[in-house]
């Protein structure tokens, strides 16, 4: 019997090796190779092509690479880049994006595991609800570029908003900071209240029905309800959604890339962290490499802050039960 | 019982390694496969490998006497890896978009000596196509990826720097005037004279295209061109005789001989609620066509005067409500090319003719644009064919070459039935010898007008390798201040930040 426990742990290691050896290899060895090239002045000529066959013909070496220092990360915060603007701009969207989320998510979860509401049907609710998440964002985002540029399926309905063109008629609202951002945001929302509404339905369901039938006896409001107990029990799933809505925020791409055609117009308003990196990537890598740096840190101190108030909350919860 | 579980363990798991790594093997350019289920294979059919009329006899294997240095042709002897037997039965061709496929398909099966196996498959609207599968039993294959944004090149690049060690080696790839000079420059494609093309076969064609070409290194011509691209105004029919009381190219021309009569003529055509163009960018090649200096010299960045007349211009006509406000590219600029819409005219090159004005007017739109002149004479972009160096299959790249760009007679054929301009000066010459009519202008000869424009084309000191980035920073970013949403410095400074982001050792 001991042999057989023995052998059991052997094969638990060699099926935890592939993803390690993945891991390592696509994920750890680029990491490291991203924090080496963020200390180095690396820019690629992008109008020359490496002469790799090695004739004498003077073809130019394209790619230079010398140490730089923390010249990237001082040239990041520079007055004259966009990349603090770029960063601003991310966390608006973000921002336009969640706070709707957030409020439309927990009311229908409420709703949906409200005691006395029972509403029929929930399964087919909730399939409904989550099926935007199922549409690729790219896709959704080239949609609403055909329904709102000048001419497109919507353009007439939210054009007057957008007030006059000089070319006669109206400015589609991509043409505006507001309406580009608002869209960017509203995009968002649509793609993720669904699967935001399932994760706090959990959260609610987890909570002991005990507790809501004691408080409809004593008379409790479904608002007091909702304050008193709903919100703080569920508040360690909270700001897990919280957070990596955040993470995911901070790497918007795809919406905004594809909504502007990559240039991140009007002005450079709708531009995100992302997109910054994808425009350097071929040509001013070190600075790239940096601005990733960034990111990387900015949500490792993100995830800690979830991880630490869990726990609090978990440590109470078991320090008053014990008490 | 434990053993079954344990195979089924491994094997489950096995499929999980090979789930992840399925990810990293291919890129996210769409390889059209020629022998891909998509094309509803209907019916293979050989297509002929005997018209041997006198025209095609110096199409293939004809021109060895130019005793190709065989060093230098076998290229891929000298830098190592040799190519595997998959890449040997595969011609690899690097594209951003179906113009050339088309051009291939349709016309090389015609005019080649080799043997070409063709199948069917649907285009996105439906049509029924003919495509080729295999010449000489090497199958094509196609690598398509988009211009936008560098991606082409980008990927062209990762290709192309993977060729010495590579076995699966890219056998030809196109390239555009906005970056052709990238690739001549460099060591990576290979010089026509190594694939057995001669001065000879060569003589027809416009020397700008060769010029054009013509490495800086070494002097050699490295990619050859099927097109010419003259640029011509294509005006509507109907909005002429309503507006300006003829549909005559010769009258036409008088209302739009300079800048300030297009304005005149604008003004007439917003008097009857017209719109004189449909995009901003609509006149900008007509402008850079005549620039003095490239976007980039030794690393520096110039805005050149042309530019900033097509700002200056391009605003004063959209506040005067002469310009529809459409994006180039987008539907709504499409839709603005059917023979009913509010824009009188459009400025097109060669190939803008059978690609964007013909294809988006439809049917309808037959007989119902005419071309002239314009205020300038000028052209855009062009594409050329290089075969890449360490080609595997050079034999049927030289051939492609050859047919598709010296061979008059086909030439002549695509000029016929496509409206496309061809870059083949006899050729032209014997089509309008024979009264060529375009079905779709009306039965406007436009090739009179064309090779008059074609005659004046030169590329020189006018192209960098950097043009891709540069034009379309330049739209994107001036399209807020023609919206009046930003200021022309506030629009230019981005400009030049873009600019610092997409090649960051220019000076800008």
């Amino acid at each position: 019997m001991k042999r057989k426990s023995v052998s059991y742990a052997k094969w638990g290691y060699i099926f935890l090796a592939p993803f390690f050896i993945v891991y390592c290899i696509f994920a750890l060895y680029p990491l490291i190779q991203t924090f080496y090239n963020s200390f180095m002045s690396y820019v690629i000529d992008r109008g020359t092509i490496d002469d790799i066959w090695g004739s004498a013909t003077g073809a130019k070496e394209t790619t230079t690479i010398t140490w730089g220092g923390l010249s990237n990360y001082s040239a990041v915060f520079s007055k004259d880049e966009t990349l603090v603007q770029s960063f601003l701009n991310t966390i608006i969207m973000w921002v336009i994006g969640f706070i709707p989320q957030i409020a439309v998510s927990l009311l229908l979860a409420t709703w949906f595991t409200d005691l006395r509401l029972k509403i029929k049907a929930q399964g087919f609710f909730k399939t409904v609800i989550y099926l935007p998440n199922v549409i690729m964002a790219s896709a959704v985002a080239f949609l609403f570029t055909c329904l709102l540029i000048r001419d497109g399926a919507l353009y007439n309905f939210f054009g007057p908003l957008a007030g006059d063109s000089p070319a006669g008629g109206y400015l589609s609202i991509l043409d505006k900071v507001w309406g580009t951002r608002a869209t960017v945001g509203f995009i968002n929302f649509l793609l993720w209240y669904g699967n935001t509404t399932i994760l706090l339905m959990a959260a609610i369901m987890g909570i002991d029905p005990g507790l809501y039938e004691a408080a409809q006896i004593d008379g409790a409001t479904p608002s007091q309800t909702f304050w008193k107990i709903t919100m703080p029990l569920i508040r360690p799933i909270l700001s897990f959604v919280l957070v990596t809505s955040m993470i995911g925020g901070l790497q918007m791409y795809d919406v905004p890339s594809l909504l502007t055609l990559d240039q991140g117009n009007p002005q450079g308003k709708a531009m995100t962290i992302i997109m910054e990196i994808q425009q350097r990537k071929d040509s001013d890598v070190g600075k790239a490499c940096a601005v990733c740096v960034i990111i990387f840190i900015i949500s490792a101190i993100l995830g800690f802050i979830t991880m630490f108030g869990m726990d609090d909350s978990r440590e109470k919860k078991k320090k008053r039960r014990k008490v | 019982m434990a053993k079954l579980k344990r195979v089924l363990a491994g094997a489950l798991s096995l499929c999980m390694v090979g789930s992840m790594l399925t990810a990293c093997g291919d890129d996210s350019s769409s390889k059209a496969d020629a022998s891909s289920s998509k094309s509803s294979a209907a019916d293979s059919s050989t297509a002929n490998s005997s018209t041997a009329d006198s025209s095609t006899a110096d199409s293939s294997e004809g021109g060895d006497s130019s005793a190709a240095n065989p060093d230098r042709k076998d290229t891929s002897k000298i830098h190592g890896t040799d190519s595997s037997q998959a890449s040997k039965d595969t011609i690899r061709i690097y594209c951003w978009n179906t113009e050339f496929k088309l051009r291939l398909d349709k016309f090389y099966p015609k005019y080649t000596k080799l043997k070409v196996e063709t199948g069917t498959y649907k285009d996105e609207k439906g049509k029924e196509l003919t495509e080729i599968k295999t010449i000489d039993g090497k199958k094509v294959e196609w690598i398509q990826n988009t211009n936008d944004g560098n991606v082409y090149q980008t990927k062209l690049d990762e290709a192309l720097k993977a060729q010495p060690t590579s076995d699966n080696k890219v056998d030809l790839f196109l390239v555009e005037a906005d970056y052709a000079m990238k690739y001549t420059n460099g060591n990576v494609a290979l010089s026509v004279q190594d694939l057995g093309i001669t001065s000879d076969d060569t003589k027809e064609m416009y020397q700008y295209t060769l010029d054009a070409a013509t490495s800086s290194v070494d002097n050699e011509v490295k990619g050859l061109s099927w097109q010419a691209t003259p640029g011509l105004l294509y005006y509507n029919v109907d909005k002429a005789k309503e507006v300006l009381g003829s549909d005559d190219p010769a009258e036409v021309q008088k209302a739009v001989a300079d800048w300030d009569k297009f304005k005149e003529t604008a003004e007439k055509m917003k008097a009857k609620g017209y719109k004189m163009l449909s995009s901003f960018a609509d006149t900008y090649r007509v402008f850079t066509s005549n620039v003095s200096a490239p976007w980039v010299t030794d690393k520096k960045l110039t805005i050149d005067p042309q530019i900033e007349t097509w700002i200056k211009y391009t605003k004063e006509w959209t506040d005067a409500g002469y310009i529809n406000g459409t994006d180039q590219w987008q539907a709504p600029w499409q839709n603005d090319q059917k023979p009913d819409s509010k824009v009188f005219c459009f400025f097109f090159p060669s190939w803008g003719l059978p690609n964007c004005l013909q294809s988006n007017s439809g049917d309808a739109g037959k007989g119902k644009w005419k071309g002239t002149q314009g205020p300038t004479s000028w052209y855009w972009g062009g594409t050329w064919i290089c075969g890449a160096i360490d080609s595997d299959n050079q034999d049927i790249v030289a051939d492609i070459m050859k047919v598709m760009t010296c061979n008059k007679e086909c030439a002549k054929d695509i000029t016929k039935t496509e409206n496309d301009y061809t870059n083949n000066k006899a050729g032209i010459k014997e089509l309008q010898d024979e009264g060529f009519k375009s079905e779709f202008l009306g039965g406007q000869n436009h090739l009179a007008l064309m090779s008059e424009n074609a005659d004046k084309i030169s590329l020189k000191g006018k192209i960098s390798a950097y043009d891709q980035g540069c034009v379309e920073k330049m739209q994107g970013d001036m399209g807020a201040y023609f919206k009046g949403e930003t200021t022309y410095e506030k629009a230019l400074e981005q400009f030049k930040t873009d600019i610092k982001k997409l090649y960051a050792d220019l000076e800008v």
